[in-house]
């Protein structure tokens, strides 16, 4: 078992994380933990195994998503409306100046400050999909006029919030919270739509029931079964007999506890096992992750931090 | 803009009833559940049921809900000649309906082939995701004694004396053993592996590249570096069709003399795309779609329903090539 | 570290360009070359067989014209080229997908003839475009008269007659075409339009002999055509070939390259007709010849195609091949060393006692309590050979004296004076004596013993050393190149800088290792049912072979080779046999094994060692397990999975204490004193 997740592990530094980590690297992750003893279960073999079983997305991975995104989320709809109403012509010469037309009213934001992933998003949304810069603004361009006749940026029908990943949805209703009803108490027709590349189902759920968003979708949705340790993890289903998931659960629990006292499941108690080459949500299981505290440090696998190699 | 992007396609919902209704629907009988419960969904004046050879049910077994076909048949091409005929004539006129969730690949290709052929302009195709795929890792969706990898009747397009720089396309999903089988058979051609990307769930990517770098060494040097994969989702034979567009071209500006097979072993939505494309661009050329022909398939791969996707098929609009003749 | 380039991550013949093959290839030394064995000059015809990777391609491609080109002093004057007396024409019969030339509801003949004709415009336009690029500079290649000849060479011309070879070609560039089309559409309609406008031979030899009547440069060169993958075309049109090669015309010949299983036929299609090996072709067997090769002719070979990878990717700078030490790179860990002990692990013995004598302890208490222990009678008998055995710090010496034995045991020997005899030979030998019987059998049997030791302290057994992987190859440098690939990327993510500071690490090279025995195993299959057979009954052998290596008392030393009476074997399992071998899982070792008893001849196989490793089999092969034709049926191709248990179970309780195969009564028959010895 330790041969095949050893394997396991060498083809994911191959393939996926670029080289990054080799046995070294993660040897000293795994030395944190309880060595393997002669009975009973082995916490670094566990270790491994949550290493095995974690979904990265490097800068190649999340381009790809990010042009689906624009093209499923936006585009393709756009397209779709024009068509119908110009008897399902083919013709792009046709097409094109009425989607430029309707892409113009369209405008982006990233959730979140100007310093986080969010927003950080949003320049490789731009890049990957050649748009203008012209639509993406910040929130506070979006209000024109006084402020006693406080108008909305002209002609503007849709904003969309660009969002790399929603755990527990509390980001997204605190940032859109004053901004969305500001933006209601102004145009009740202009569509408000949160687009996050990944989301938890309870996640996406939060905002659809507490935020004025219209439409709330992710690309790649993560269900109850993406908690790692939990009863209904997929991560779970078919294990070897050395692998057992109550002992995992115990152990991250124990860990996490130590090294992240506030969240030792992540925040949210997500218990994910995702990341992304420009950071790791914190709602992913604080082993990957956490440097610790001063009482407890700890060496994290996946630095939570923006890699410089970038996307 | 890529033609392929102005397709209609979306997204059918569970809860309610499907807004359409046509003439003609078919279906390939499959017991994972999402195929008898698009069946039931779908609102059609006739319903048919493909009974593939390969998956070997018996009489009995048929369903016993809408018409049922399993008239022998030495191929894919005459098995499907022989449905259509059973429709009658002027199919052009019909509104068809096709799921091809329960289908076996090769016959999606040739069953939109001929259709082309028969002059239909137009048809809805549909594609149903499961909840989840049986025994996740271990599914295996064909039995695996691959009896010949060869090329689909009728897309054999033309070829070209010069192979040194031939191009191998594969549609990459779980069953890395025909990856290994079909990159064997064109082990001299440079190998491009296409993923399902966005994935039917998150971690379903991650997993196709586990078990397709178990056949590295089939495919290749290029199995080992990203950058010679491509990515498209798995639900979406447009985007599908686009991406394949672009990295032929690209091949063939480089290479205008080479062969290059494409072989869709991934999602049914895939196939298609591989169908779009070829359909579109590829007649005529020194183009082919191979496929590792296996004996035998498994009846059930997958439980439930967790979406379905409708993909509206203008096929008059894909490309003006007729049968015989040269172009 | 992602930065360091794979020197081997090349392995297929298929992935080089011209300009690597060229850099990569490498030939045994003077009279030993592989070129000259194939005779690219020689007009007699040859088929190659060579197992997957076993060089054939390489060796294929490297007398096609690009890369004759390429080795040439002055590339701008290609007709120079006819000094080297052939014209290397190479083409892939999978580049034709000759399964399209079938069935689509017309009869057999009919496709016999389209092939026919396609493969004459397919030669044809080989032909071509190798002489245009040829003579380029040559005036006589646009005379007048040597295209009116070409072009009187087809049955129908075109309207517009080709003016110049160019155009020629083109033509039949044309017809090509137009043929595709046809037989593509046929799945469809169920119509074949093509008609034939070519006569059988007229382009295939016809035109060669009209390009060296007027081509006065290449009057006297060799039109070699090789034809590469031959078991990608059915058995209809391997006999078409194959009267191609009967029916040779001068200036024309073939070099046929083929898989060992993909021959279906040598007839050709006249009825009754066969060609016949040393008649109407030579047999080149590729693997087999480079196995034959002496120790250190492979090992140079090797040597010489690891200094050429590493020399390009910039791992060496320009040196001699022979100079190049290949072998320090591999760090051998401590098994090379007389003295093994430093590398078993010593805490893990219980009391201080290592595994074997704790198991040794066990068989003697159970024969004891069944009179199966010749001499012992009580506890402190059994005290007094244990004491006898062990030496403790001298684990290898302890581990033999062990083995000796059980031998002993197996002999019905009494066990007290027996073990008396072991003692004092132990201390012989360490003391440095010459003939004692522990020396004499670590001569046979020591990399069993070593093997032994490692299982039972529960480490992995080593394949360790350049030299071990280049006898793991057994004539296939793929499995070379294979096997180094892997264990370079193991290397990297142990953090290590392979070729560039220190010696490759021993858990590198093993993983490595591992992993491409399991490409070996999974890659080089059958299609079919019958691949899923051919492996499970590999598995089945190397798992008798493993039980009976690491059993009480082995038969046989460095076991991986059994030796078959196989005419008592059943049908299918000689086919599972012949299969595992044609893809190379099984070598057939030439001579056989020659049964001292009856006097005849039985086939002798190994163990490909590329496998070794799965089964913790030896590289080498010394010893072989003489199988009855029943056990060959049982193991290959059983009826029952209880069929080849029994076997299993039968072979390896012979060798296993304290029965040694006996039932218990049989031995209580014995009174102890009484047995022999």
């Amino acid at each position: 078992m330790d041969d095949e997740l050893q394997a396991k592990i060498k083809t994911l530094n191959e393939l996926i994380w670029e080289g990054r980590l080799p046995w070294t690297d993660v040897g000293r992750w795994l030395s944190q933990y309880a060595p393997s003893p002669d009975n009973g279960y082995s916490e670094q073999l566990h270790a491994l195994f949550l290493l095995s079983q974690f979904s990265f997305f490097n800068a190649t991975l999340m381009r790809t998503l990010l042009r689906a995104l624009f093209r499923d989320f936006v585009q393709h709809p756009i397209i779709v409306r024009l068509r119908k109403r110009r008897h399902h012509t083919l013709d792009w010469n046709i097409l094109e100046p009425h989607y430029t037309r309707a892409l113009n009213r369209i405008r982006f934001i990233g959730v979140g400050n100007p310093s986080e992933s969010g927003t950080h998003l949003l320049y490789y949304f731009r890049q990957e999909n050649r748009l203008s810069t012209n639509l993406f603004v910040h929130p506070h361009e979006l209000f024109q006029g006084s402020a006693a006749a406080p108008r909305l940026l002209g002609g503007i029908r849709q904003l969309v919030f660009l969002d790399d990943f929603c755990g527990s949805g509390t980001q997204a209703i605190r940032y859109s919270k004053r901004l969305l009803m500001r933006i209601r108490e102004i145009s009740d027709a202009t569509r408000l739509s949160y687009y996050p590349l990944f989301a938890t189902t309870s996640g996406l759920d939060r905002v659809r029931s507490r935020t004025l968003f219209t439409d709330v979708q992710a690309l790649c949705e993560l269900d109850e079964s993406f908690r790692a340790i939990d009863a209904s993890s997929r991560y779970f289903r078919n294990i070897p007999p050395s692998i057992n998931q109550e002992f995992a659960a115990e152990m991250c629990h124990r860990y996490g506890s130590l090294i992240e006292p506030r969240a030792p499941l992540g925040f949210g108690k997500c218990q994910l096992l995702l990341g992304f080459s420009h950071n790791i949500p914190n709602n992913t299981l604080p082993i990957f992750w956490s440097t610790g505290t001063t009482d407890h440090p700890w060496n994290p696998i996946f630095p939570r931090y923006t890699k410089g190699a970038g996307w | 803009m890529d033609r392929y992007l102005l397709f209609y396609k979306k997204r059918l919902s569970l809860d309610k009833r499907w807004a359409g209704r046509w003439d003609i629907f078919i279906s390939a009988y499959n017991s994972s559940e999402r195929v008898p419960l698009i069946f039931q969904k779908v609102r059609a004046g006739e319903k048919h049921w493909l009974i593939l050879p390969e998956y070997r049910y018996l009489p009995d077994e048929y369903p016993k809900v809408g018409e049922a076909h399993a008239d022998p048949a030495s191929n894919e091409i005459e098995f499907m000649s022989k449905f259509l005929a059973k429709l009658g004539p002027n199919l052009a006129s019909k509104r068809i309906a096709i799921d091809i969730t329960g289908f076996i690949g090769h016959y999606v290709l040739v069953l939109v082939r001929l259709l082309q052929i028969l002059g239909v302009a137009e048809c809805d195709v549909i594609y149903g995701e499961p909840v989840r795929y049986l025994h996740s890792e271990r599914t295996r969706f064909s039995d695996e004694a691959v009896l010949s990898v060869r090329q689909v009747g009728g897309f054999e397009g033309i070829h070209t004396t010069d192979t040194s720089d031939d191009l191998l396309v594969l549609g990459v999903g779980y069953d890395f053993r025909l990856i290994a089988e079909v990159a064997n058979e064109k082990e001299h051609a440079r190998k491009v592996q296409l993923f399902g990307l966005p994935s039917l769930r998150p971690d379903m990517y991650q997993e196709n590249l586990l078990r397709a770098s178990k056949v590295s060494e089939a495919v290749g040097p290029d199995a080992s570096v990203p950058q010679h994969f491509r990515y498209a989702p798995a639900h979406d034979p447009f985007v599908t069709a686009s991406v394949l567009s672009k990295l032929v071209r690209e091949h063939r500006a480089s290479y205008p003399r080479a062969n290059v097979y494409l072989s869709p072993l991934s999602t049914k939505a895939q196939t298609l795309g591989f169908a779009i494309f070829y359909l579109a661009e590829c007649l005529e050329t020194a183009t082919s779609l191979v496929y590792p022909f296996c004996d035998c398939y498994m009846q059930e791969t997958s439980e439930g329903l967790s979406g379905a996707w409708l993909y509206h098929l203008e096929l008059a609009n894909l490309a003006h090539h007729s049968v015989g003749g040269l172009s | 570290m992602a930065d360091l380039k794979n020197p081997f991550d090349l392995v297929k013949a298929t992935d080089l360009s011209d300009g690597q093959i060229a850099e990569y290839f490498v030939d045994f030394p003077g009279g030993a070359s592989l070129i000259d064995r194939i005779k690219p000059t020689s007009p007699m015809p040859m088929f190659i067989f060579g197992g997957k990777g076993s060089g054939k391609t390489h060796l294929m491609r490297y007398l096609s014209y690009p890369l004759q080109l390429r080795r040439q002093a002055e590339p701008s004057a290609p007709i120079a080229i006819a000094n080297q007396g052939y014209l290397g024409i190479y083409f892939r019969c999978g580049g034709l997908n000759a399964q399209r030339f079938f069935g689509k509801g017309q009869p057999q003949e009919v496709w016999e003839d389209i092939f026919a004709y396609y493969m004459e415009l397919w030669f044809g336009q080989l032909v071509l475009s190798t002489i245009i690029d040829l003579c380029q500079n040559s005036p006589t290649v646009q005379s007048v008269r040597l295209i009116s000849d070409v072009n009187r060479l087809l049955d129908v011309l075109p309207p517009q007659v080709p003016a110049t070879l160019q155009e020629f070609a083109d033509h039949l560039e044309f017809l090509q075409r137009e043929a595709d089309v046809a037989i593509n559409n046929c799945a469809l309609t169920g119509r074949l339009d093509v008609q034939i406008k070519v006569t059988r031979g007229r382009l295939v030899f016809g035109l060669p002999k009209t390009l060296v009547g007027h081509l006065t440069e290449i009057r006297s060169i060799l039109f070699l055509y090789l034809v590469d993958e031959f078991e990608n075309l059915t058995e209809i049109q391997q006999k078409y070939i194959n009267t191609l090669v009967r029916e040779r015309q001068d200036p024309c010949s073939f070099k046929v390259g083929v898989r060992l299983y993909g021959l279906r036929t040598k007839q050709t299609v006249n009825a009754g007709e066969e060609n016949r090996e040393d008649s109407e072709y030579e047999a080149l067997r590729l693997d087999a010849e480079l196995r034959e090769r002496p120790d250190a002719a492979q090992f140079n070979f090797a040597r010489d195609l690891v200094h050429r990878r590493l020399l390009q990717a910039g791992y060496i700078t320009k040196s001699a091949a022979e100079e190049f030490d290949v072998s320090r790179w591999f760090d051998l860990g401590e098994s090379s060393s007389v003295n093994v002990d430093s590398t078993l692990p010593h805490d893990r013995y219980r009391d201080g006692e290592a595994p074997y004598i704790a198991n040794l302890r066990r068989k003697l208490e159970q024969g004891v309590k069944t009179g199966s222990a010749p001499g012992l009678k009580t506890t402190s008998d059994i005290q007094q050979v244990i004491a006898a055995i062990r030496l403790p710090g001298q684990l290898l010496v302890e581990r033999t004296s062990t083995f000796l034995l059980y031998r002993a045991w197996a002999r019905g020997k009494n066990l007290l004076p027996a073990a008396e005899a072991i003692s004092d030979s132990a201390k012989n030998y360490i003391s440095g004596s010459k003939e004692t019987p522990h020396g004499e059998v670590l001569r046979y049997f020591r990399a069993d013993i070593v093997a032994q030791l490692l299982r039972e302290t529960k480490q992995k057994q080593r394949y360790l050393g350049f030299g071990t992987f280049v006898k793991m190859s057994a004539g296939l440098p793929r499995g070379l190149l294979t096997v180094l690939k892997h264990i370079f990327m193991w290397s990297l993510f142990y953090g290590e800088q392979p070729f560039q500071q220190d010696r490759i690490s021993v858990r590198a090279q093993m993983d490595g290792v591992a992993q491409a025995a399991e490409w070996f195993f999974t890659e080089a299959r059958a299609p079919g049912p019958i691949g899923a057979l051919v492996r499970d009954a590999m598995t089945r052998l190397g798992q008798l072979l493993r039980e009976v290596r690491f059993s009480d008392k082995p038969s046989e030393c460095s076991l991986s080779s059994f030796s078959a009476n196989l005419t008592t074997a059943s049908q299918k399992a000689i086919e599972v046999l012949k299969e595992a071998e044609n893809w190379s899982m099984l070598i057939r070792i030439a001579g056989g094994q020659h049964d001292r008893n009856e006097g005849r001849v039985d086939e002798k196989y190994q163990v490909h060692p590329m496998l070794a490793p799965r089964w913790d089999l030896p590289i080498a092969r010394r010893g072989a397990l003489a199988l009855s034709g029943e056990e060959v049926t049982a193991i290959f191709a059983p009826l029952e999975m209880a069929e080849f248990e029994a076997t299993l179970r039968r072979r390896v309780s012979a060798m296993t204490a304290p029965y040694f195969g006996q039932s218990p009564s049989a031995n209580t028959l014995l009174l102890p004193g009484l047995a022999n010895g």
